[in-house]
């Protein structure tokens, strides 16, 4: 995930002089401005609407399902890329299908979205697996997922942990 | 009366007589809500190790209406939403729920040991029963419900997805094969089949 904080730098008051102060904080400023504008490149957030997003928790390490429901609210059609969380060590997009009788999941690299168009990531269907857990999670938490999006776009979702009968 | 109405009075009773009697057969013929199997797939029998490591078989669940389910713990979507519907079926049956037992036959017994398929069925519900076998015991369990799969290429990592049959069959309380129910079927459905098998038996 793109880490947006400034750090603030140390500040040496020694020998300082008003002026070296002066011309400190005007470049600390510019440094900092210079900073916020890459920032705001960086995680430009589509113009999506987000919902329902859910993790279906099942015991120990197991592979789990994300969910949730994405709009195209703008004018501009996207591709969703993918998803990366500081909670698993990997997230792949699937989509469970049926072949010849059996279920069986597809990776998915990419999924267009025209504008006003709506996609679910739903059970039996699309999902995020998310897999290696960073910690253990329990039924409630909120784990931040980001989902990637074409023209180097992405938006921090909060999904909330529910129980394995969950839907 | 005249013997015309008199005539008419007794087609009307007579047409009310068939059409209640009708009725009443509909009813007792109401499909399920799952596919009728009975008769086609063959009776419950195995022999398997559950999750608490002891071997079980067909009669252990004798008396109970059995839902055989084959699938496997790593799989995030398809097993746990089919269980999950399960589970809110059984919901529905309020204290019945205790004359069903769920299950669970792992495809993929390699990385489903004992103490992974306790864990995983404890998710679901008390009713649910984890059952693996060894390979050949799995592919002979597997032929005779004609449920297929197959182990799919692994990644770099190692890891693997199984892909197999998505069927839930239905067994009433003697062992017999009486419905089959699939990914699409909802809680409400199933719950409703499976009040109409326990009362039935």
């Amino acid at each position: 995930m793109m880490q947006c904080s400034i750090e603030p730098r140390r500040r040496f008051f020694s020998t300082n002089t008003l002026r070296s102060r002066l011309r400190y904080t005007i470049g600390a400023g510019i440094a900092a401005i210079l900073a916020l504008f890459v920032c705001t490149a960086a995680t430009a957030a589509p113009e999506v609407t987000v919902k329902n997003a859910r993790i279906r928790l099942l015991p120990g390490d197991l592979p789990l399902a994300g969910y949730f429901d994405l709009v195209n609210e703008g004018k501009q059609p996207f591709t969703l890329l993918g998803a990366s969380s500081p909670a698993f060590k990997m997230i792949h997009m699937h989509l469970s299908t049926e072949q010849n009788g059996k279920s069986t999941m597809l990776t998915i690299e990419g999924i267009e979205m025209n504008p006003g168009e709506t996609l679910r990531f739903t059970p039996g269907g699309y999902h995020l697996m998310l897999m290696q857990r960073v910690k253990p999670l329990q039924v409630d938490d909120q784990v931040p997922i980001t989902l990637k999006f074409s023209g180097n776009q992405s938006l921090d979702v909060m999904f909330k942990v529910q129980g394995a009968e969950s839907q | 009366m005249s013997s015309i109405m008199k005539a008419r009075h007794r087609w009307l009773t007579l047409v009310s007589i068939a059409l209640v009697a009708g009725l009443a057969a509909c009813q007792q013929q109401k499909p399920w809500a799952l596919r009728d199997i009975s008769g086609i797939v063959a009776p419950l029998e195995f022999h398997l190790t559950n999750q608490d490591g002891r071997t079980v078989d067909a009669s252990s669940y004798r008396g109970r209406t059995v839902l055989l389910y084959f699938g496997y713990t790593h799989c995030p979507d398809v097993c746990p939403t089919t269980l999950g519907t399960l589970a809110l079926a059984l919901n529905r049956l309020g204290p019945d729920a205790d004359k069903v037992r769920v299950l669970f036959v792992t495809v993929d017994p390699a990385r489903d040991t004992v103490a992974v398929l306790k864990q995983y069925v404890n998710a679901f519900g008390p009713q649910f029963v984890g059952l693996r076998g060894n390979d050949s015991e799995t592919e002979e369990l597997s032929r005779r419900y004609r449920i297929a799969y197959s182990r799919e290429n692994p990644d770099r990592q190692g890891n693997y997805t199984v892909a197999h049959s998505n069927a839930v069959f239905v067994f009433d309380a003697k062992g017999n094969a009486r419905l089959l129910g699939g990914s699409d079927d909802k809680a409400d459905a199933i719950a409703q089949d499976l009040k109409r098998l326990i009362s039935s038996s």
